[in-house]
């Protein structure tokens, strides 16, 4: 059987691999707490979606949670579950922000969005799924202000390498 | 580098998280006041705001309870134990002294319960 590819399906491809890398890159670092982590994989729902449309974005990003899980073994665990709501929250967020009016958001702009949308999805998941109890809502401000820096430095870090990219540039 | 909708977004998030911790970190409301369970006796309530000793009588004898600072302990027990007086001072939700021997309970009534145990 052979299955006809298009030339995006190679491209989705290729983002969600490199995604996957850094995913699982990232999962091998120490973490002071559980759920804190810097997010580098989203740089590269970042960049699918400066250089392509929202639609690979989507793509590499849910892959790239899926695939990630397989890889790391924690394919439905509430790692998993916390991992994919946070990245629907964050998408949904990117999808808005992309179809605002006007000049539009730059990597900085569309990474602190992407990161802020994922901690508050996550945090919502985790707080009725899993611990609702009031005094994780004390953690809340914290795990928002490490997503805002963590979303800026993302952000930082695609518009490098968006300017090493000739065609994106001309 | 920053767009001028990557700016406004950026001060918005800024704003945005300050108002969390303002919502979220207010400090929580102390206790506020204690409640005296003596044998079968429905519970006596008596205030935090006021630094006292009170006397209770139990079955042994006088159990002596001072309050102090928005804390509440047993000073003086008739028991053997005195395991009353080796609970020290409470002060949160929840908390409790009990002098078994003597009948005589004291607890801690708050909006907010603490933890008994965290575990990870």
């Amino acid at each position: 059987m052979h299955i006809q590819t298009t030339r995006e399906d190679h491209r989705i491809a290729w983002l969600a691999a490199l995604a996957i890398c850094i995913h699982i890159l990232e999962a091998s670092f120490p973490s002071p707490l559980p759920g804190i982590k810097p997010g580098l994989a989203n740089i590269i729902t970042i960049m699918a979606l400066l250089l392509f449309d929202i639609r690979t974005a989507i793509w590499v990003s849910l892959l790239r949670v899926l695939a990630g899980s397989l890889l790391v073994g924690s394919f439905l665990t509430p790692t998993f579950i916390l991992s994919l709501t946070g990245a629907i929250c964050s998408l949904l967020v990117l999808w808005l922000a992309s179809h605002l009016p006007g000049r539009g958001f730059g990597p900085v702009g569309y990474s602190l969005l992407a990161a802020q949308g994922h901690m508050a999805g996550q945090f919502a998941a985790a707080y009725y799924l899993f611990i609702p109890h009031q005094g994780l809502l004390r953690l809340f401000p914290v795990l928002m202000t490490l997503a805002l820096i963590f979303g800026v430095v993302s952000g930082t870090i695609a518009h490098a390498m968006l300017q090493r990219i000739p065609a994106h540039n001309a | 580098m920053l767009t001028r909708a990557d700016s406004t977004v950026l001060a918005a998030s800024v704003v945005f998280i300050a108002c969390l911790y303002a919502v979220f970190w207010q400090p929580h409301a102390t206790a506020s006041h204690i409640n005296i369970i003596n044998g079968n006796e429905p519970p006596q309530q008596v205030s935090l705001e006021q630094d006292q000793v009170l006397d209770v009588k139990g079955r042994l004898g006088n159990s002596r309870i001072q309050i102090q600072q928005r804390r509440a302990r047993f000073i003086a027990s008739p028991c053997n134990n005195k395991l009353c007086i080796y609970q020290g001072w409470l002060q949160h939700g929840g908390e409790l002294a009990a002098c078994l021997p003597n009948r005589i309970l004291i607890t801690v009534k708050s909006n907010r319960r603490g933890f008994d145990a965290i575990n990870y």
